[in-house]
């Protein structure tokens, strides 16, 4: 045997040793999600009402985006679909929105497992595809769905949509405040649990099943149960993704979940790092303000209206190549690589061991 | 057809292969053959290439169907259980010509892999990162610790596989079939690509498993498969030519013919390096 190669650690700072976090699960992702909720009350509370709206909404794109680096990244299952998942999401919550007058829960709830059973039906089917013919099956899904919802006008509002209605703020919150906590503590829940799960043997396998089906199932994994599994959550993040997203809009009709949705969420999430989680608060990030930039942009270069709707995605191309050229596993990869560089320049020559152990979530 | 074990077969549990038969179109892959790997014995299957040894361990395995015959595992018929993933369930685990291992997944969890079938932990209490879910994955990460620590490859249980050593790959992957501590290992090809040092040890760890548990081995390497088997079945165009001790077999002249004149020759001027079989 050769001798072994120094197992590397991360290399941390003595105050980052001393402030370990917990490595159970739960204990673990409940510390991180309630840092987030202090840095995003602070964010929140120093904002205007118009910036807190758009914290709501990078806060309801994390959601869908985690749910899509959970299936492309770690299940190796490809979507370009994912409107289509937000789109039965803010339906279902909005026609019960229309029709009842239940609590909001409930029609998250319902939105997600609507979403979740669209998933379970389109999950099965693709557990038999690979790579294009899976993109192309669920590019049909986001192609097929919209109209659907425009042949039944009567119950889904047609070109107008359905009304959404944001619960009224308790005491003196304002409501656009209001609304960006329901989607921020959404998205810490959705983190928290994709996290717990990931860190279980639920995402061992769904790693494992990306990585070799045949090897997989010799260990004993149900490789399609495994493949369904990944793509039912999937969907059901983007469920309340989209639920949250009539929220914010205020109605939900079909122009809000185009094609261009789908792809830009998988842009987005490319982006942000695939296979992480942390990473899809940059994912989002660029999701909401991308478009704003290059709005901006083209006023400053006096390009038309016509002009401008193509520059958001001419723009969003353009970052995509350039982060993946500077940093192939996304900005979340790229900021680990950075971090390590980091210490291990301030540890000294020689100690800086490559680090060789890393965690999805 | 198939020659006495050298354990009682009552003693513990039995592969049992009878008149199986596998075509691929109009190529006959397998051809009637009939076998049997008891716990405890350590039975190679040899022959030369296209013979149809992977062939009847992609059958064992459910990966190909057969057209007729009758494989069974301790009484039960695996082509009913047409899956792969209910292997480990009957106590059978496999390797993988080459290492099969996942690329994005550590040494620790390749092999905490192969035993996460036995964690009883559902999915909720998984999600919501409950003691019960978390504990569980304790235990089991510790166990493939421990097993990682028998095959001297502890130091590289937080590594990718794709940045170590071949011999490393190897021993994890023989790691994540052994923790799910099965009754029946099927090895397919373990010594390729390693030193002949290398292959020494790997034939000291084979012999030390077959008191757990029978072992069928594919090999190309006549060296390790004459120091280590009990029993070898040869296999040819699809057919059991021979089924016997090592020393009945080498002497057959009917495998020599077929097969191993030249490759004991071979293997033995060669220090056992020949892959040409």
């Amino acid at each position: 045997m050769t001798p072994p190669v120094p197992s590397g650690s991360w290399p941390r700072a003595p105050w980052v040793r001393r402030l370990r976090l917990p490595t159970q699960p739960l204990a673990r992702h409940l510390v991180l999600a309630l840092c987030g909720a202090a840095i995003l009350y602070a964010v929140t509370s120093s904002l205007s009402p118009y910036n807190d709206f758009e914290v709501g909404e990078i806060a309801l794109y994390v959601i869908a985006l985690a749910g899509l680096s959970l299936l492309t990244g770690l299940n190796g299952q490809i979507s370009l679909g994912h409107g289509a998942f937000m789109a039965v999401g803010a339906y279902s919550a909005a026609l019960l929105m229309t029709h009842t007058h239940l609590n909001l829960l409930i029609e998250l709830v319902a939105a997600i497992g609507a979403a979740g059973l669209l998933g379970l039906v389109i999950g099965i089917p693709a557990t038999r595809l690979k790579g294009p013919y899976l993109a192309g099956m669920t590019l049909l899904l986001a192609l097929a769905l919209p109209p659907i919802a425009d042949k039944w006008s009567t119950t889904f509002g047609g070109d107008q949509g359905l009304t959404t209605t944001v619960p009224s703020a308790p005491g003196s919150i304002n409501p656009e405040e209001w609304l960006a906590w329901i989607q921020i503590v959404g998205a810490l829940i959705t983190l928290v649990l994709l996290a717990n799960l990931l860190r279980s043997r639920y995402g061992r396998s769904f790693r494992a099943v990306r990585d070799d089906e045949i090897a997989a199932s010799l260990a004993g994994i149900h490789v399609a149960r495994t493949k369904v599994i990944a793509f039912v959550i999937s969907a059901a993040c983007a469920g309340l993704a989209g639920a949250f997203l009539g929220l914010s809009t205020g109605v939900v009709n079909t122009g809000e979940f185009p094609l261009t949705l789908s792809i830009q969420l998988l842009a987005a999430m490319v982006l942000g790092g695939t296979g992480t989680l942390m990473g899809m608060w940059w994912g989002a990030v660029l999701l909401v303000y991308l478009p704003q930039w290059s709005t901006s942009l083209s006023g400053d270069f006096n390009l038309g209206s016509g002009a401008s709707a193509y520059l958001a995605t001419i723009i969003f191309g353009v970052v995509l190549i350039v982060v993946m050229i500077a940093a192939p596993t996304g900005i979340q990869g790229g900021l680990r690589w950075a971090w390590r560089r980091v210490w291990s320049l301030r540890s000294g020559p020689g100690d800086g061991t490559p680090t060789v152990s890393r965690h999805p979530a | 057809m198939s020659a006495p074990s050298t354990l009682s077969e009552r003693d513990g549990r039995t592969l049992r292969v009878d008149e199986l038969r596998v075509g691929f179109g109009g190529v006959v892959a397998l051809d009637r053959i009939s076998m049997s790997a008891t716990q405890g014995e350590i039975v190679g299957v040899i022959g030369p290439n296209g013979a149809g040894k992977t062939t009847l361990f992609n059958v064992i395995c459910g990966f190909v169907r057969a057209d007729s015959g009758v494989i069974t595992y301790d009484g039960s018929s695996l082509l009913e259980h047409h899956h792969a993933h209910d292997l480990t369930e009957l106590g059978i685990a496999r390797t993988l010509q080459g290492v099969g291992l996942f690329a994005g997944l550590s040494v620790l969890e390749n092999v905490m892999i192969g035993a996460q079938n036995g964690l009883r932990s559902d999915f909720g209490s998984a999600m919501l990162g409950l003691w019960r879910s978390s504990r569980e994955e304790r235990r089991l990460a510790s166990r493939a610790g421990e097993l990682l620590e028998e095959l001297g490859v502890s130091a590289y249980a937080r590594h990718f596989p794709a940045t170590l050593p071949y011999s490393i790959q190897k021993r994890t992957a023989l790691a994540r079939a052994l923790i799910a501590q099965p009754s029946l290992l099927l090895l397919d090809e373990p010594a390729s690509g390693l030193s002949n040092d290398e292959m020494d040890e790997l034939g000291t760890l084979i012999r030390g498993l077959s008191p757990r548990m029978g072992v069928l081995l594919v090999e190309h390497h006549m060296d390790l498969v004459m120091a280590v088997c009990d029993r070898i079945v040869v296999l040819n165009f699809g057919q059991v030519i021979a089924d016997g001790t090592p020393e009945s077999v080498q002497s057959n002249p009917e495998v020599a013919t077929a097969y191993l004149g030249d490759e004991v020759h071979d293997s033995v001027t060669t220090s056992g390096m020949s892959e040409n079989a």
